[in-house]
């Protein structure tokens, strides 16, 4: 399934792709599930995200080989906050890409991601 | 009472089409172990594989669905909800493809203020696919 311009959509993004807000759909189906009237973003949506705005970023699909650390600090729920920022660090290194992400609103700080992905078919 | 007759679905907060594991297969007091069948139906799946968040949220839902256990039949209050707090040097080789079964065991690693730290295997045929650690937090509501 892919998320984007379904699960979500981005609203902006600066000239460097380096910086995004997104809005959450909380109509969505997998918030009926997740959980039942107690919609949470679950946490591998969030790897998801993050991974789409990648893959869009380089035009190439990606597979995500290793996550290093992923943090979730706090709970997002899309009904009390559909608008979220994502920042992206994105380098390569040896054919595979290191990506540092931070998902945030103002100076709240919900998922802190470092994975590294590799083009898929090279995995 | 006999795992086999568990539903898994009894045992996590999880429901409808996001749930991603198949059966409840052993479980003891450092351990529990699930077996899934990869379903073309399956919401991850994509170009007849069940990608990442697929095979993340069925080892999250191993883990998940230990706690649902011991909540529902040792200290028989209602099924938590839990969460993922944290994912570690998690490792995968490849994404499962539809029709292959996955078997996934989560050793605990510790098991305080409801917070479940796991160590996580994913094997297909013997051989892993995935593995690293992971931590499910309980939140209350």
């Amino acid at each position: 399934m892919r998320l984007k311009d379904d699960f979500f959509r981005i609203l902006n993004v600066n000239a460097d792709a380096t910086e995004y807000s997104i809005r959450l759909n909380s109509e969505h189906s997998i918030y009926h599930d997740h959980f039942p009237e107690n919609p949470i973003t679950p946490g591998v949506c969030i790897i998801q995200i993050v991974k789409e705005l990648v893959a869009d970023n380089l035009a190439c699909p990606i597979f995500l080989q290793k996550i290093a650390k992923v943090r979730y600090f706090k709970a997002i729920n899309p009904v009390e906050t559909p608008e979220i920022n994502v920042s992206l660090t994105v380098s390569e290194q040896s054919g595979k890409y290191n990506v540092s992400a931070t998902v945030f609103v103002n100076e709240t700080v919900f998922t802190q991601l470092s994975m590294c992905f590799a083009p898929t078919g090279e995995g | 009472m006999q795992l086999s007759d568990i539903d898994v679905r009894e045992l996590l907060p999880q429901q409808g089409r996001f749930v991603m594991i198949e059966s409840l297969k052993y479980i003891d007091a450092i351990m529990a172990v699930t077996t899934t069948r990869v379903e073309e139906d399956n919401i991850f799946v994509e170009d007849g594989a069940l990608t990442e968040p697929g095979l993340l949220e069925n080892i999250a839902q191993t883990a998940a669905a230990r706690m649902g256990y011991i909540c529902k039949y040792v200290d028989k209050t209602g099924v938590k909800i839990g969460v993922i707090g944290e994912i570690k040097n998690l490792v995968i080789k490849r994404c499962p493809c539809v029709g292959e079964e996955l078997t996934t065991i989560v050793e605990i690693v510790t098991d305080i203020f409801s917070t479940l730290m796991v160590q996580c295997k994913v094997n297909v045929n013997g051989t892993v696919i995935a593995q690293g650690s992971m931590k499910i937090s309980v939140i209350n509501h």
